[in-house]
């Protein structure tokens, strides 16, 4: 169990997070937020790489000033290898830095390896992999040492379809026992696996909902309308995006304001994130 | 991890040509040397100073390019969150280092130990350690500090800041920046002292090293690097540490004040002053000239004047304690009692600071230059004094690395008023102009035979032409007592005599000889055509890398730099030491004759 208590970051004058109060138990977790909205602050406060301002983390009952000893497993938005070593030597590198046993170290490796799909390129050096194959590694080095907490932030950056099938099929197993919370602005990603969603705006929690209840605020606020109608609602709106459809081109519109203009559409979860990031 | 390190820097190609070419720099550096075919051990020692410039601005770039890779692959974010993760990882990139280092000091071991073996006839355990010792101090050290510098500079983001940086301390590690400092400074003693923090790649590897005594100011100099390395360390543990760093680098701060405040002693001063500049390598023999050259223009020559005794000293207790100055407590005895004055004879470098009379009561004194005159209250009554004095002599040092005190030197009170120096007056052709002009130290110890209980408190074997009745603790008769001490000191029994020796003065028995074997020969004709038997040499070399003409032919033992038959039979003769070669008219120009013919 993962308590947030009044949590606040300030670079200087800037304050990045403000008063955040969250719980965290078991299962996945989605952070959600525009770009600037916290979300890399939280997680990096989160594994002690910041030190708050003021408030408290409590990992299992026990604050994280005082030192937590919770294994943590952090893949970072931007990360890299030593371009010098092999797939392999890295993660045993990873492996020594995160007190791996010296008699387990070559069976996890393969594990996490296998598990990202990873296997064939353990003898390849840093420089040659692609950009998705360092983010692959990335994930396998968060889960070497059994983490009981994951902190993903943007994981599926820079993958292609297929691995982000897989990178969910990973996660989805590691939720049943462990805390995972997956920060991106991919909605998509969100939507297949995380149980909940914590929606963070301007530094502060907006909302933390499962994806059903997000879904379910953008209820009756989703429309479809031509190109140019849209002048014609009456009160705020928001275009969401533009496609085409039989030759025509349509918004996709999130507003309160119901007219003859605009079409019920059934809402998803990127319109229950919209609605709430846009206060709709 | 320090394997999978290791494995990293192998296939860094920049990193491991830099080294290669480094190494290759030394190896060829070193090469000649050990495969010598003359063997020094004061050169090998101070050979290896020549690597420090070059070796700082290697470690420092080398340092800052193994620290930043990991900044640079975006690998440090989760090093960062790994418990301890950055300090485990950067300690092996530090281990890494220590171990080029240990290879580098592997190599200079090798290059002394085939000099040493080449030198002294083998390779001597004695002087292997000393040399390390010195090595370990003077450039890995100052390796070292390259290298936290490197791995702090690593911290800064933006590489032509961190470059620039980096450029900019090498500058002020320069000597070309000391050298301009120095020029700017003039005579600011303290402002130069100030900037000598900034000497640590500028060891004075070109001037002639002290063959005694090398590396004199290794204590300051330990102080100033460590004071460097302990201020690089407080940034680092400022920035790397995630837990407790507040207080670990209070503690390195605050070692760091210390360091500076014990570099800053009036001590370290005039010891560094001596050693750090290439003008002041001679500056103990320039000061004691200006000092005395000062004193006969204010009294006139010496010929004008005599020596004054009117008591002589029985007996000698004195315990003298060695460190970084001298400190005596000394015990005189004196055969007439009913003086109403008595004047004292003690080089003018030790302050005294109480005089005591048998009673333990405090008696006034007063010390000008090298005389001390006590007047009693209660005249007629003493026997016995009590002197406690303190000091350090530039010229005949005595501190915890080395000690020279030879028996004219007068570092115990000698009875009566004497002048402790030589001078001559300097005529200008045939004009009426003269001047009075210092010439060496009076090379006569007390005169007369005394009773001395000597015990020094120091770390270093002492030698004395005195029985040693336990360790550093002598006593028995003589007209005068030489102590000497040094890690190269060594007694060698020749023709029955005791001779004692620096082993690391390549030119200790060098004159006029070629060989080692030469040389005990030339040493046992002079003993024997002497007949020195029973009696302790002490045959002294070069100090401060002057050639010391100075001897002492005492009863039962002399000073010397090489045998002097001539000279110790004038004196048998005369009595008298024989200062100068005082040559007659004829003999002038009998030695000009050569001269002469070959104009006309």
């Amino acid at each position: 169990m993962i308590e947030i208590k009044h949590l606040c970051k300030n670079f200087g004058r800037k304050k990045v997070l403000k008063n955040i109060n969250c719980e965290l138990s078991e299962g996945i977790y989605g952070l959600l937020g525009p770009n600037g909205s916290g979300k890399t602050t939280l997680l990096r406060c989160l594994t002690n790489l910041y030190p708050l301002t003021s408030g408290e983390i409590w990992i299992n009952g026990i604050s994280s000033k005082r030192g937590s000893k919770l294994r943590i497993g952090y893949l970072p938005q931007f990360f890299g290898l030593y371009k010098e070593l092999t797939v392999k030597d890295s993660m045993r590198l990873f492996c020594n830095l995160k007190k791996v046993k010296g008699s387990d170290e070559k069976e996890i490796i393969e594990e996490c390896l296998e598990a990202v799909n990873m296997s064939q390129y353990q003898d390849v050096s840093g420089r040659k992999l692609s950009g998705g194959m360092i983010r692959r590694v990335g994930i396998a080095q968060a889960l070497i040492h059994e983490p009981k907490l994951v902190l993903f932030d943007e994981p599926t950056a820079g993958l292609d379809p297929e691995e982000r099938m897989h990178f969910k099929k990973v996660i989805s197993q590691l939720g049943k026992k462990e805390t995972v919370l997956i920060s991106t602005h991919i909605v998509e990603d969100i939507e297949a696996s995380c149980d909940r969603v914590i929606v963070m705006n301007h530094g502060e929690i907006c909302c933390v909902l499962s994806c059903k209840e997000l879904v379910g605020i953008a209820e009756g606020k989703v429309y479809a309308c031509k190109k140019g109608d849209e002048q014609q609602i009456p009160g705020k709106y928001f275009i969401e995006k533009q496609y085409e459809e039989d030759g025509e081109i349509y918004y996709r519109i999130l507003t309160n304001e119901a007219c003859e203009v605009l079409t019920p559409v059934s809402p998803v979860l990127e319109d229950g994130y919209m609605c709430v990031i846009k206060e709709i | 991890m320090f394997f999978l390190k290791c494995k990293q820097f192998f296939k860094s190609p920049v990193l491991v040509l830099a080294t290669v070419l480094y190494f290759t720099w030394i190896i060829k550096k070193l090469l000649p040397g050990m495969i010598p075919e003359e063997g020094s051990v004061a050169d090998a020692m101070t050979f290896p100073l020549v690597f420090i410039p070059v070796s700082f601005v290697f470690f420092m770039f080398f340092s800052y390019a193994l620290f930043s890779r990991e900044g640079k692959s975006k690998v440090n974010e989760v090093i960062l969150t790994c418990r301890n993760g950055k300090v485990r990882s950067c300690f092996c990139d530090l281990c890494l280092i220590l171990f080029i280092n240990a290879f580098i000091l592997l190599l200079f071991i090798l290059f002394l130990g085939l000099q040493c073996d080449k030198a002294l006839g083998s390779v001597q355990m004695d002087v292997l350690w000393f040399g390390i010792r010195c090595y370990l101090i003077h450039i890995i050290l100052v390796n070292i500090f390259a290298s936290l510098t490197g791995m702090a500079v690593s911290l800064i983001k933006n590489e032509i800041k961190a470059f620039a940086v980096m450029i900019l301390l090498c500058c002020c590690f320069s000597q070309f920046f000391l050298e301009s400092f120095y020029r700017l400074t003039g005579d600011h003693l303290d402002l130069q002292h100030m900037m000598d923090l900034f000497g640590l790649t500028t060891r004075m590897y070109h001037a002639t090293a002290d063959y005694d005594y090398i590396f004199s100011v290794e204590s300051v100099d330990l102080q100033r690097i460590l004071f460097w390395i302990f201020l690089v360390l407080t940034i680092l543990a400022y920035h790397l540490l995630q837990r407790k760093k507040r207080f670990f680098a209070s503690c390195c701060g605050a070692v760091t004040v210390l360091l500076l405040v014990l570099y800053m002693l009036p001590n370290g001063a005039s010891y560094i002053n001596i050693d750090m500049n290439a003008e002041n390598i001679s500056d103990a023999y320039d000061e004691e000239d200006r000092y005395y050259t000062t004193h006969t223009e204010q009294t006139g020559s010496l010929e004008h004047h005599e020596s004054e005794e009117d008591f002589k000293i029985t007996k000698y207790v004195a315990d003298i304690h060695v460190n970084r100055i001298l400190k005596a407590d000394v015990e005189v005895y004196v055969d007439k009692p009913e003086l109403e004055t008595y004047m004292f004879s003690l080089r003018h470098e030790y302050r005294v600071t109480s005089v005591e009379d048998e009673r333990g009561e405090q008696l006034n004194y007063r010390q000008e230059g090298d005389w001390i005159t006590l007047q009693p209250e209660d005249a007629g009554k003493h026997s016995k004094f009590v002197f406690h004095y303190q000091g350090a002599s530039k010229k005949f040092y005595s501190t915890s690395q080395a000690v020279r005190l030879p028996a004219y030197l007068a570092y115990l009170p000698f009875s009566g008023k004497r002048y402790l120096f030589l001078d001559f007056v300097q005529k200008y052709g045939e004009q009426d102009v003269s001047q009075v002009l210092y010439d060496g130290p009076l090379l006569e110890g007390p005169g007369y035979k005394t009773e001395y209980d000597i015990t020094v408190d120091s770390s270093l074997k002492l030698y004395s032409n005195l029985p040693e009745i336990e360790s550093n603790h002598f006593h028995g008769i003589s007209d005068g007592v030489t102590l000497m001490a040094n890690t190269f000191l060594n007694a060698e029994e020749i023709s029955g005599v005791r001779v004692v020796h620096s082993k690391a003065d390549p030119r200790y028995f060098l004159h006029n000889a070629e060989t080692d074997d030469d040389m005990r020969k030339m040493w046992r004709s002079f003993i024997v055509e002497n007949d020195l038997q029973g009696k302790t040499i002490f045959a002294l070399g070069v100090v401060h890398g002057l050639d010391d003409n100075y001897r002492y032919f005492g009863e039962d033992h002399l000073v010397l730099m090489a045998p002097c038959t001539d000279q110790y039979q004038t004196f048998l003769k005369t009595g008298k030491h024989p200062y100068y070669e005082e040559l007659t008219e004829e003999e002038i120009l009998k030695d000009l004759e050569p001269l002469n013919n070959i104009t006309e």
